[in-house]
């Protein structure tokens, strides 16, 4: 913010206008399918197929009827409400411990455990589907939310643990092995230092848990049965016909149901702002 | 350093031990069976729910059959997949895992061989044996076709037919006279698109995507009007030897199709919108069966005044589509549920039921006796018109979709625009679907 | 004493679960690949055939280059585009939450209606292809993205490419975690904004960085709905990548053995990336 001598080479940051032509763009092709989506949901099925552009001809809410009409979707919500929120508190608080003392300890075998957990990611759900539909049966978590709470909660552990240790790496020793000088212990170092530190990338991990799990079809289609523990990625195939699709109801249905992992996005991100503001120790 | 690796290695050993322990103590709990009582639950997956054309007709039968003489003291346990897609990987899942549902619905694909050597699908030739009038109402060829080794495995439910649906209004601006029953030979046809091009209207809807059904259509009937060998090969299951002169010849005249008379985005197209261009007027012709009937008088997808521009004709050659359907199964188990699962189908296939399927689906009965009444055709004036033209038809043949390998029809599928941007010639698409059908073993 | 006992208890549950929702059904794919396995019958090992058969499989080397072309692209230019939006948002410029929250939606959005959207809008007939034909001239030929093999990979690259969203919120969460005076020390001493990017920064973010690119490639190694919701992996082999191509083997072909045989394929090609990434960025070593 001084003005400083050499006025050459201080503060010649390229101009806004570059930033915001980016951003814009950026914004374009953001805002682009959602709004497209949004218009889709008040077309009709001809209008759809008329062209890709047209808005609709009349203005009501005959698709948002039928989307309800057809699926129980207020169920379906409530059920992928929970198990989204619940398989994330479970990653995370899992996953936090874990990564914690692969970031910090050295010990054998260390990079094989790192490469056994990244295999998880590169695991096909496809390949999965028998043995994982076997081992519920014999938990009897078929057609439960629990069952599909364990599984998520597992298949998730590998991306968030990949965050979180990247966060924890970056926080210095030097803040420890201050504290255990203090005499503070294992425990209470990882919960006051710690965790507070690298809230942000536990806020960060946790939201890509809950919106990857929110979209997941195919466990969910597989492990489930009923109504009771189905989620709103199955309920979406309802408008999905062997020879006719409602593109409408399914928008319609789409537009509905993002909502509120927009608003869970928007908000936690306003957290991690919050959180950054207890103090940046990089540098 | 070695502290920390020999807890990390203490906490493996305790989880893996945890994990075996868990994985011992579950007890084995087999569901209880009512015993000598009546009280029987069925467990159903049923896909045709949502948007699926015959959803009606499938709650109707469920929702009615505990109510019927047939299945007193039957209760439901069903289950809904929405979309034959996920049905059938369900279904396959539950194959492999051993945990099918009592009565195995067919969406139209041939697994009846596979199911059968798997040892999990009921033999019910003595239930059709027991029921000699039951047996007599179904086509001959139709058991053939769901039996394997003599022995009958599954409860068709349906005849698939399929012809050409044309606008009416669109011919006449192009000053073609529709034919009686069909255009004498595919070169007609052909100068009928020309016809219709000339006049700045698109002949044909097709597509690629999705197993192509619409291309497939044409195909086959390409295929299946062409010569005796030809209509054999279309009326063959599995068929493995693509690479005849009938074929390629088929692939030659597609490919023309794909590249003039269509529509720009037929290549890589799906059925939906595909269909959507002939529901709105766009395209003068398609291939289909009566299920889409109802589709011209719905006023989401069709124009309004479309239903009376429809006509309907047989392919060229008067040819037809015309397969048996492949039949539900019921998978093995205690006796009580098979007897329950085979009066279900008995139900489902009762004289009456396969009318009623009929007017509320479009599915055309499987038993010759099953008499349509007259009233039918007046207030179904299209179907009924192809009820009529489906006795006139001289050659008639299957459809790819229920008669080939899958892999083959994904191959054609994906090969299909390689074919009409002339990237691949019809002696190598034929080659191809050869080697890719040699590979099921 | 009491630091083991904690190490014992931060450690155990995560690898409980790991064991046995992954670990035993990871045993039972990689034991089932050595088998002749389909839908209809149980596993009976068999050797080495799957391999051998994939190894002659023309569509499994086009799988298996498709992917690797995805991975290198999206490595490199998808998580550059992510990095660069975070390091724009970073400056907070005027209206920097509503850019952030809007990049992100269309991750959010469920694939199947993203996916029917790009199918629609490159459809010749509908979308934003007949325009451009038209421009083009009359009698030019069709264009016809996901129809042409000679377009279709390149028409599918463009789904998803530019949609780093995920990079973007996980470098910017790293970003605040730097000091301020750090910064205005490097100001102070005449760093431009672009070198602080450059010479500061961008070092700092080495480990995150190394995640978003480990993130991105196994993102596009199992890469699945969009692809098969637009073209299944056609025309011909030219959008086929290893997911599609092992759902077909298991859906269509109902061979389980040569999947699983695919799936340990993808998860070796998988940890051969993700080791050298990590090589590449240093990564797992701390900062301090």
């Amino acid at each position: 913010m001084i003005p400083m001598g050499n006025s050459n080479t201080v503060n010649r940051s390229p101009a806004p206008a570059f930033h915001y032509a980016v951003l814009i763009v950026i914004a374009f092709i953001s805002l682009g399918p959602i709004l497209w989506v949004l218009v889709g949901s008040f077309k009709t099925r001809s209008e759809i197929y008329s062209s890709a552009f047209s808005l609709p001809r009349s203005f009501g809410f005959a698709n948002y009827t039928e989307a309800f009409r057809l699926v129980p979707i207020g169920k379906y919500f409530m059920n992928s409400l929970i198990v989204c929120t619940a398989n994330t508190l479970l990653n995370i608080l899992v996953v936090a411990a874990f990564s914690y003392i692969l970031a910090r300890f050295d010990f054998r075998m260390k990079n094989l455990l790192v490469a056994a957990i990244a295999s998880v990611m590169l695991l096909p759900s496809q390949s999965l589907a028998v043995p994982i539909f076997t081992l519920l049966r014999s938990f009897h978590l078929l057609d439960t939310k629990t069952g599909l709470i364990l599984i998520y909660a597992a298949f998730g552990i590998p991306v968030s643990f990949f965050i979180l240790r990247s966060y924890y790496l970056s926080i210095p020793r030097s803040l420890e092995e201050a504290a255990s000088i203090d005499g503070a212990g294992f425990l209470t170092t990882f919960l006051k230092i710690i965790v507070p530190l690298s809230l942000p990338g536990l806020v960060t991990a946790a939201i890509l848990q809950f919106l990857s799990t929110w979209n997941e079809f195919f466990f969910a289609l597989v492990l489930t049965s009923g109504d009771q523990a189905r989620t709103v990625p199955i309920a979406l195939s309802y408008y999905l016909g062997t020879f006719s699709n409602n593109y409408p109801a399914l928008f319609a249905a789409v537009v509905l149901t993002i909502l509120p992992p927009i608003a869970i996005f928007v908000f936690s991100q306003e957290k991690v702002v919050e959180s950054l503001t207890a103090g940046a120790v990089k540098g | 350093m070695n502290k920390i690796s020999k807890c990390v290695i203490i906490s493996v050993i305790c989880a893996l031990l945890i994990a075996g322990c868990s994985s011992k103590s579950n007890i084995q709990t087999s569901s209880g069976n009512a015993g000598g009582g009546k009280q029987v639950t069925l467990n159903v997956l049923n896909y045709h729910v949502g948007e699926d054309y015959a959803a009606p007709f499938f709650k109707k039968l469920f929702d009615e059959f505990p109510n019927s003489d047939l299945g007193k003291g039957v209760k439901f346990n069903l289950q809904e997949i929405p979309t034959t897609d996920a049905y059938a990987q369900k279904v396959k899942v539950l194959f492999a895992t051993g945990d099918l549902p009592d009565i195995v619905l067919t969406t139209g694909n041939y697994i009846l061989d596979l199911a059968v050597k798997s040892g999990k699908i009921a033999d019910l030739t003595p239930y059709f044996d027991a029921d000699p009038a039951w047996k007599s109402s179904f086509d001959p060829d139709a058991l053939e076709r769901n039996s394997i080794n003599g022995k009958i495995y599954a409860v068709p439910n349906q005849k698939e037919i399929a012809m050409i649906f044309f606008n009416k209004a669109l011919f006449k601006k192009a000053g073609i006279e529709p034919p009686e029953t069909s255009f004498a030979s595919w070169d007609e046809f052909f100068a009928a698109c020309d016809k219709l091009k000339a006049a700045g209207i698109t002949p044909i809807s097709l597509d690629t995507n999705d197993f192509a059904w619409l291309s497939s259509m044409f195909l086959g009937a390409m295929v299946g009007t062409a010569n005796e060998a030809g209509n054999q090969f279309m009326n063959t299951m599995k068929p493995t030897n693509f690479n005849t002169p009938e074929v390629v010849d088929a692939l030659k005249n597609l490919k023309t199709m794909l590249a003039r008379y269509t529509t720009k985005d037929a290549v890589g197209g799906k059925y939906d919108p595909m269909a959507a261009h002939f529901l709105m007027g766009e395209v003068a012709m398609i291939a289909n069966g009566p299920w889409m009937v109802p589709d011209f008088s719905n006023k989401e997808k069709a124009t309004p005044d479309l239903p009376e521009q429809i006509g309907v004709m047989l392919f060229p050659k008067d040819g037809m589509v015309s397969v048996p359907g492949t039949g539900d199964m019921v998978a093995a188990g205690d006796k009580n549920k098979i007897d329950a699962a085979v009066n279900f189908l008995k139900y489902e296939t009762t004289l009456d039921n396969q009318i009623t399927s009929l007017k509320m689906t479009g599915i055309i009965p499987v038993s010759p006796q099953a008499v349509v009444p007259d009233d039918f055709n007046k207030e179904n004036p299209i179907v009924g018109r192809m009820l009529e033209l489906s006795t006139k038809a001289k050659y008639l043949f299957g459809e790819n979709q229920a008669n080939w390998y899958q892999n083959t029809l994904d191959t054609l599928s994906r090969q299909l625009p390689e074919l009409a941007f002339d990237k691949i010639t019809p002696e190598e698409l034929a080659k191809q679907l050869e080697e890719v059908a040699q590979k099921n073993k | 004493m009491a630091k083991r006992l904690w190490v014992l208890l931060f450690v155990t549950p995560c690898l409980l679960m790991f064991i046995v929702f992954i670990g035993i059904p990871l045993v039972n794919v990689t034991w089932t690949s050595f088998a002749d396995y389909t839908t209809f019958s149980p596993p009976i090992l068999s050797g080495l055939g799957n391999y051998r058969e994939l190894l002659h499989d023309r569509s499994f080397w086009q799988a298996f280059q498709n992917t690797l072309l995805w991975v290198l692209m999206q490595c490199t230019v998808g998580v550059s585009v992510g990095c660069i939006v975070a390091l724009l948002l970073f400056r907070k410029p005027f209206g920097w939450k509503f850019f952030r929250a809007v990049y992100m939606i269309p991750s959010i959005i469920p694939t199947v209606a993203t996916g029917i959207m790009f199918y629609l809008l490159l459809n010749p007939e509908l979308g934003i292809i007949k325009p451009l034909q038209y421009l083009a001239g009359p009698h030019s030929p069709a264009i016809n993205p996901f129809g042409n093999s000679s377009y279709a990979f390149w028409a599918l690259t463009l789904t998803w490419l530019f949609y780093s969203a995920v990079s973007t919120i996980i470098i910017m969460a790293e970003l605040g975690t730097i000091s301020d005076a750090l910064l205005e020390a490097a100001k102070i001493d005449g760093a431009t904004r672009f070198q602080i990017d450059l010479h500061i920064l961008l070092p700092l973010l080495r480990n995150i960085l190394g995640t978003c690119v480990i993130l991105a490639a196994v993102g596009m190694i199992t890469q699945f709905d969009t692809i098969y919701v637009t073209t299944r992996g056609g025309p011909g082999s030219s959008t086929l990548n290893l997911s599609v191509f092992l759902y077909n083997t298991a859906t269509l072909d109902n061979n389980y053995g040569l999947a699983n045989a695919i799936s340990v394929v993808q998860i070796l090609v998988g940890l051969i990336l993700v080791l050298l990434i990590g090589r590449a960025f240093k990564l797992g070593d701390s900062h301090g």
